[in-house]
């Protein structure tokens, strides 16, 4: 049984880690603020998007992001519906979210994007750093044209 | 990081959070319900009782209006446009200040809303302080930055950006 002490903590650290979600939802949204965004990636961190990318260490995720708003001018990461779990441990964790991104690509094209992330934590000197993001997109479509007819757009 | 001491002060910081995120939740609820209400008697004395007395409400869109008064006309103003809304709040980041009797908090919403008869899409970021009075939470300072407020049919790339509010 976890004490009372462990408990709490346990309740601390999943605050902290949607904290840390949502910072980095706002870097991402602050066209996409490279440095920012790599503040929150621990140093062998591995971002996966899927159509947009696998990126491994936090130099190649900074890159990445220093050249995502040629693509997306305009993003609004609507994280929701987050379920994370705290290993017993206290120093890592997992969480599961969706998000629904209204955005702006490259036209202007006003785009649905809609997915889930699949995340892993880790807590370096008492704060919670992302260790793997993975992201998966159930769908990216043009405003007009909707999930159905057109699923995936083409990034070229 | 968590600067409490003991189990019980950490305990309290997460139902202080878990309290603002409440208000915001009712804040939300209580607006959509009045705003969609057909006989509209909103703003209420119950809506309004959800700010401090010295409340400010704030946009890029709509400007800044200071105390219950000027919230109940700005709010007003509101209910005899709109018809429907949803505001759906999203992802809270709630800050307790060290004292425990104040506290900040960011949320996304993504709204839908009908306004004049058109529906129209509406994003903003909120950035709110709240005060603790007689252990109560109350709404203390609502910014809203709206990124965009676009009508269904065009979507938001074809309407010109919005002003930015200062930080």
């Amino acid at each position: 049984m976890a004490s009372l002490e462990e408990k709490v903590q346990r309740l601390l650290d999943i605050q902290e880690i949607r904290d840390l979600k949502t910072q980095y939802a706002m870097y991402c949204d602050d066209q996409y603020n490279p440095d920012g965004i790599a503040s929150l990636f621990v140093e062998d961190a591995i971002w996966d998007g899927g159509m947009f990318g696998h990126y491994e260490g936090r130099a190649a995720i900074r890159e990445f992001f220093a050249g995502a708003s040629d693509t997306i001018e305009f993003a609004l990461h609507l994280t929701v519906g987050d379920k994370i779990e705290v290993d017993p441990s206290g120093t890592t964790a997992k969480g599961s979210w969706y998000i629904i991104m209204p955005a702006t690509f490259k036209g202007p094209q006003a785009m649905w994007c809609a997915g889930t992330y699949r995340d892993e934590y880790v807590k370096v000197d008492g704060k919670w750093y992302f260790q793997n993001v993975n992201a998966n997109l159930d769908f990216v479509s043009p405003y007009e044209k909707g999930w159905v007819a057109e699923q995936y757009t083409d990034l070229e | 990081m968590p600067s409490e001491r003991t189990v019980e002060q950490r305990l309290q910081r997460l139902e202080d959070i878990a309290a603002v995120r409440q208000l915001k939740h009712t804040y939300a609820k209580l607006m959509d319900a009045g705003l969609c209400h057909e006989n509209k008697a909103w703003p209420d004395d119950r809506f309004l009782a959800l700010f401090a007395d010295d409340a400010i409400w704030e946009s890029n869109v709509h400007g800044r209006h200071e105390g219950r008064e000027a919230l109940r006309a700005l709010f007003a103003g509101w209910a005899a446009r709109i018809t429907f809304a949803k505001h759906h709040t999203i992802a809270p980041s709630i800050d307790i200040a060290p004292s425990g009797a104040e506290a900040s908090g960011h949320w996304y919403t993504w709204e839908t809303i009908t306004a004049d008869g058109q529906p129209i899409w509406l994003a903003a970021t909120y950035n709110d302080d709240f005060v603790k009075r007689d252990r109560r939470w109350l709404i203390k300072h609502v910014r809203s930055n709206i990124q965009f407020r676009s009508p269904y049919h065009q979507g938001w790339a074809a309407e010109a950006p919005l002003p930015q509010m200062g930080a």
